[in-house]
């Protein structure tokens, strides 16, 4: 009966570690970027690579500079410019609403490749694939490459799933 | 002894269980960040890769970079030795005499071909035409791959989450199916069979009558 009462204390505290190893874990972001966590000052990683390619076929080079995966001044200020032309409350943070505008964008090719092309850049477009790793998981690139041509300019990875 | 047995799993049990989700989670915060530092910058072929007269408007302060070597699983397709079964002739058309078009020939919104490039990235072979539409500013996209994705019931099931279920309609015939998406922001429509997936994509502007069109002149054998 001690013991009972004991397992029903623990177990609950267990539940929720699993639940929180699972989320961890196992983050299920997909081609979809309704998927994609917020990004804002301060973020690091292939979702703010993908991020700054996009702005990048945006028209917004110039302002984002270089496309190193760091949300920094630079990429806050290219986002509310892309905010501010698109109807979005210039915030600086990409959310579901920015990442939505994104996808607007976007064309799906085929179930694992897509392209974004905006009219706000002349010069770029970003080409994603989405490839088996060979180990049961899944990489998620980019590829920044001149709109005319498709001559690639820089590549990465927005994601990788084990 | 007992007592001090359970709590002391208890606590172990928590604690490898918090180590591993902070492992897992900075391991794939890891990946996510540092494979994208894959760039080389190989000026001497800028030259030979880009015409740069082909950059439209280079005056709007767009910073040209260098082009860089291709990965081994996203190269170039040569177009010559492709079966390609998208149309290339969308702009010289009569959008009136498209098969089962409800679209008459004023409507014909398709002023040019840009361009027409090939892909072969590691799954599959990959065509893509890029027109112009008239408005100058807009695109319609038509491109054709490999299915890759188990058939047309996998391919259905593969490209079926990526829409919005309110957006998406599905069609099925004898040897192909057709998933619509047809909302305000974009177009699609993807024609199934079992050796490809064919794409007709545009501006939701577009009167999907078009695209339906379009996806009708692609050869199915």
């Amino acid at each position: 009966m001690k013991i009972s009462k004991k397992l029903l204390t623990v177990f609950p505290i267990l539940s929720v570690s699993l639940i929180i190893f699972t989320q961890t874990a196992f983050a299920s972001y997909t081609t979809d970027r309704s998927t994609w966590p917020t990004v804002k000052s301060g973020s690091t990683g292939g979702f703010v690579s993908a991020l700054q390619a996009d702005l990048w076929s945006s028209g917004l080079s110039s302002t984002v500079g270089t496309i190193d995966g760091s949300f920094g001044p630079n990429t806050k200020t290219a986002v509310e410019s892309y905010q501010s032309s698109n109807g979005l409350t210039a915030d600086g943070s990409v959310g579901p609403l920015t990442w939505a505008k994104f996808k607007s964008y976007e064309t799906i090719l085929s179930p694992t490749t897509k392209v974004y092309r905006n009219s706000g850049s002349t010069t770029y477009e970003t080409y994603y694939s989405l490839y088996p790793d060979g180990a049961g998981g899944q990489v998620y690139n980019w590829y920044l490459q001149y709109k005319y041509g498709g001559s690639l300019v820089k590549n990465g990875t927005v994601y990788y799933l084990p | 002894m007992k007592k001090v047995n359970i709590k002391i799993i208890t606590a172990i049990s928590i604690a490898a269980t918090i180590v591993m989700s902070v492992t897992v989670l900075s391991y794939n915060q890891i990946n996510a960040g540092t494979k994208n530092q894959n760039n080389s910058h190989n000026y001497d072929t800028v030259n030979n890769n880009i015409n740069i007269s082909d950059v439209q408007d280079p005056s709007n302060d767009e910073i040209l970079l260098p082009v860089i070597d291709r990965p081994d699983n996203i190269q170039k397709l040569d177009l010559q030795n492709t079966n390609i079964k998208i149309p290339l002739d969308l702009a010289e058309q009569d959008v009136s005499s498209f098969n089962k078009s409800n679209v008459s020939s004023s409507d014909n919104l398709i002023a040019s071909l840009v361009e027409v490039r090939g892909t072969q990235n590691g799954q599959s072979n990959e065509v893509i035409a890029f027109y112009q539409l008239a408005d100058g500013k807009h695109e319609m996209i038509v491109s054709q791959t490999d299915n890759i994705y188990g058939g047309i019931s996998g391919a259905i099931e593969a490209i079926k989450p990526l829409y919005d279920p309110n957006d998406l309609k599905i069609e099925n015939y004898e040897n192909h199916s057709i998933v619509i998406e047809d909302s305000t922001i974009r177009k699609h429509v993807h024609v199934i069979t079992d050796q490809f997936f064919f794409t007709v994509a545009s501006p939701g502007t577009l009167d999907l009558d078009l695209l339906l069109a379009v996806s009708n002149l692609i050869e199915l054998k």
